[in-house]
Formats: C-alpha cells, sequence, structure tokens
C-alpha cells in the first residue's frame, strides 16, 4: 500500500472508529488511567499492523481483536496488580461489549444532547474532570469543594447523564 | 457488600481496591442486568473522556526534529461537530462573555492561572534572548520543557527534561486564546479565535523524518508551512473530511457551517475533501469552501475579512 494512501486510509478509519474502541478498552479495564495507557498502545499496534490490513475487511473487528491482545498483555503485565477481573468473565465481558458497539454511536449522539441540558455549574465540573483528566482531589483543591461533595456530583451528573440517554434512546427507537 | 452503584464509581474513578474489583465481579457474574449497567456505565465515561477531549492517546514519537498535533478524531461522517458538547467547546464570542459574567468565579480562576502561565513561562524562556517569549507563544521544539495546558484560562506545567520533544503534550487554545507552535524548520502553527481548539500530539503514528501532519477540526488553524527537509510537506488532516497538502505556503483553515473555509495567502495548497474527491491545487489569493452538505464539494468562494493575527 502507498504510503501516503495508507496514511490517509488509516487515519479516516481510526477516526471512524477510535470511540468505539475506547469505548470497548474503557470497559475491559477498570482502572481509567490503564484503560488510557491500554488504547494508546493499542493505537500505537494498529498504526504499526496496518500495512497487514486488508482494506476490504472491516476495520472494527479488526482494531477490537488487537485492542483485545492489548488489554490482555496489559494484564499479563500486572498480574501483581489484582484489580482485574478473572481472565474467564473478562471473556465474557468482552462479547457482551462487543455486541454493545452497535449502539456506541447512538449513545454517543446521545449523550452530546443530554451534556448540552446539563446546568452549566456541571458541565463545568465534568469539563474540570475529564478535560484535564483530573483527580476528584484535584477538583476539590480547584473547587474548594470537598472532596466527597465532588465525588457525589459526579456520581449525580453521570445517573442523571445515564438515565437522559436511556430515555433519549427509548424515544428514538419509538419515533425513528 | 458495597453495592454496585457504589462500586461503578470507583471504577469510573479509577479507585477500585483488589477487594471492589473482586465484589463488583461476584455482582456482575450473577446478574446479567448489572451487567448491562455496567457496561453502559463504563460506556459513559469513556465518552465523557472523548467528549471532553482528554483521549489519553500520549507521547510515543520517535522521530526527532517532527512534531505531528492532532485534535482528537470526531466521526468521518460529513457531519461537524455533533457530538461535541457545543456550549462548552465552541462558544461564539458574545455567548462566551455571557456566561463569563455568570461564571464571574471562573474567569477570576482563569485569569490566576493565566498570570501563573505567564510566570512559568518567564521562568521556562528567562534564558532567551528577550526574555521572554513572544506573544502567544506556548512552545517550540527547541525551548519546549513540559506539560502544556491551555484551556479555558487554565494552565498547567508538568514534569519534564530539558531538550524534551514536544511529543505527547497536549495543547488546549481556549476562547480569547491564542497560541503558536513552532517547529525547527520554522514552520508555525496559530491557533485562534473564540473557539476551542484542541491540538495532541498523535503519539500512535510515527512520522517520516522531516513531515508534519496535523489533524484539526474545530476553531481556526492559521499555518505557516516552511520548505522544511526535501521532499516532505505539511499535511492537515480534519477527522477524516478533508486532507490539506503543501510543502511551502501560508494558509488559514477555519471551521465553518457544514465544513470548512481554506484561504491561501502564499504558495500553492492542494485541498482534497475526502474520501472521493480529486485534489484541486489552491493558489495565493484564493479561498475556497469544503462543504459535505448533501455530497462532498470544493468550491472558490470570495475571501472572507477576518482579523489578522
Amino acid at each position: 500500500m502507498d504510503a501516503t494512501i495508507s496514511r490517509e486510509e488509516f487515519a479516516l478509519r481510526f477516526a471512524q472508529s477510535h470511540r468505539r474502541i475506547f469505548g470497548y478498552v474503557r470497559a475491559l479495564v477498570p482502572c481509567r488511567a490503564d484503560a488510557e495507557e491500554v488504547f494508546q498502545e493499542t493505537c500505537v499496534v494498529l498504526w504499526r499492523e496496518f500495512p497487514s490490513f486488508r482494506p476490504e475487511a472491516d476495520f472494527l473487528p479488526w482494531a477490537l481483536a488487537i485492542a483485545f491482545n492489548q488489554v490482555r498483555s496489559y494484564r499479563h503485565r500486572c498480574r501483581r496488580t489484582p484489580a482485574l477481573f478473572s481472565d474467564d468473565f473478562l471473556e465474557s465481558l468482552e462479547a457482551e461489549q462487543r455486541q454493545m458497539q452497535e449502539e456506541a454511536d447512538l449513545r454517543a449522539d446521545a449523550l452530546g444532547g443530554c451534556l448540552e441540558k446539563l446546568p452549566l455549574p456541571e458541565r463545568e465540573l465534568l469539563s474540570l474532570y475529564y478535560r484535564q483528566d483530573a483527580t476528584a482531589q484535584q477538583v476539590a483543591d480547584t473547587t474548594g469543594r470537598p472532596v466527597n461533595t465532588v465525588y457525589k456530583a459526579l456520581a449525580r451528573i453521570r445517573r442523571t447523564l445515564l438515565q437522559c440517554v436511556e430515555r433519549q434512546l427509548a424515544r428514538d427507537s419509538r419515533d425513528p | 457488600m458495597t453495592d454496585l452503584q457504589t462500586l461503578l464509581e470507583a471504577a469510573c474513578n479509577g479507585d477500585l481496591s483488589p477487594e471492589q474489583a473482586a465484589q463488583l465481579e461476584a455482582i456482575l457474574r450473577a446478574d446479567p442486568e448489572a451487567r448491562a449497567m455496567y457496561l453502559r456505565y463504563l460506556a459513559l465515561d469513556a465518552e465523557l473522556a472523548l467528549q471532553f477531549g482528554h483521549t489519553g492517546v500520549e507521547a510515543r514519537m520517535t522521530q526527532p526534529g517532527t512534531i505531528t498535533l492532532t485534535a482528537p478524531p470526531a466521526s468521518g461522517e460529513p457531519t461537524l461537530s455533533r457530538r461535541l458538547p457545543s456550549i462548552l467547546l465552541r462558544q461564539p464570542r458574545g455567548r462566551f462573555l455571557e456566561s463569563a459574567a455568570v461564571v464571574g468565579v471562573i474567569l477570576a480562576l482563569g485569569a490566576i492561572c493565566a498570570i501563573a502561565a505567564l510566570v512559568l513561562q518567564d521562568r521556562r524562556w528567562g534564558n532567551s534572548s528577550s526574555g521572554k517569549p513572544s506573544e502567544g507563544l506556548i512552545a517550540t521544539l527547541d525551548e519546549f520543557q513540559g506539560v502544556v495546558k491551555i484551556g479555558e484560562g487554565k494552565f498547567d506545567e508538568g514534569p519534564a527534561v530539558v531538550g524534551m520533544q514536544l511529543n505527547g503534550r497536549e495543547v488546549r487554545v481556549g476562547p480569547g486564546s491564542s497560541a503558536v507552535l513552532r517547529y525547527p524548520d520554522g514552520t508555525q502553527l496559530r491557533l485562534s479565535l473564540n473557539s476551542d481548539v484542541t491540538v495532541q500530539t498523535a503519539t500512535w503514528r510515527p512520522l517520516e523524518d522531516g513531515d508534519k501532519w496535523v489533524l484539526f477540526e474545530r476553531g481556526e488553524l492559521d499555518v505557516e508551512a516552511k520548505g522544511g527537509s526535501p521532499g516532505h510537506e505539511l499535511v492537515v488532516h480534519t477527522a477524516g473530511k478533508m486532507v490539506l497538502r503543501t510543502a511551502d505556503a501560508r494558509f488559514i483553515v477555519t471551521e465553518a457551517p457544514g465544513g470548512y473555509y481554506v484561504e491561501v495567502t502564499q504558495g500553492e495548497l492542494e485541498v482534497k475533501a475526502l474520501p472521493h474527491l480529486q485534489p484541486e491545487t489552491v493558489k495565493a489569493g484564493a479561498c475556497v469552501e469544503v462543504t459535505y452538505k448533501p455530497v462532498p464539494e470544493i468550491r472558490a468562494v470570495d475571501p472572507r475579512p477576518r482579523r489578522r493575527p
């Protein structure tokens, strides 16, 4: 494959799939920082292996297979820190996660709408937490709130968003 | 035994202990509904991390003397920013000021952080000939020594070592901010406008020495590309929608409703609307609009009046 075409092809396919890949990894690696590390490693391998990818094939299953290998590799490295699911459970969870892939884009769309309905202070809190990749303690220090309040606020906002997304998906399925 | 909701929150916050992980697994094994809830919850957490710009794609650049900057890739479909929390990410100036009045405390914090940024920049460029960085300059490949995050008035600097390349570093330009990134060959990327432009190094993407590759999606990017190494070029991608390619040109690409404006002020630029259109060469003084509704199209338009940096 010509290097330039390969580069553009990869960018295009990766741009279309990276959300699903990250979501997939995130579900299999409970620790957020670790999930991001696995995602980075997955990206590196995807790029490195892309010349072996058949253009007529579906990019996402190929990418998820590589991502799962990276999850396995990460688990192998982190054996001594057992905050992980067992191997057989991970396999079954992986299968269910794959089944969820089809609705990933719908969920992302719904979440975008739900975020816009969120009150500004709550969006600001999410922004501080996710955009800066901060810990709850750092957010607490920045905002002057007790850390427990931050935890509770984040939990409440996530629950609200999840309920909003579910409502939106239910509405969309009724009125496609 | 901790309840499911608490365990899900611990997972989202990265605070899951080994004991809690075991508890969570036991619950998820026993209850399909709980498994579905776990997957939905973690999917939400992942999507929030993406929508708020943190993808965790970080430094793996190996080629010295090169830099790759990418915005977080969005869907390749021909709609722009459809999943972005636009109120946070793209506030027009008026709305921003209006919001700023409401969140004055946040702006005050931003001002403090901006002062801290200046202090830090002073410290970083303390030995340069001018003693201070030029306005808006946040990093050069030669001098950059730390993590720079400028977004909505926030500034952070992380650990660094002398001589570190600008790899794996994340640069955000918030409303009212601007920033210039300079390559050793003189190429400059100026990120500006009252939008939120997120730029990250695409560390997963090894480069050929001399090539520069940029993924851009939101806001405005003012590029002054220099020749660099012979045979190499600068390529700007817009997340599966458009490719701009040049060896030596000055141009501005601006996000616009349904596509982008590209104005070339110097040199030549190859513009290609993905996925199928043939590239068009746009010469100095010309401006094209690239739109995606209903199908990709490149057409010449009059240059729009704009504030020059």
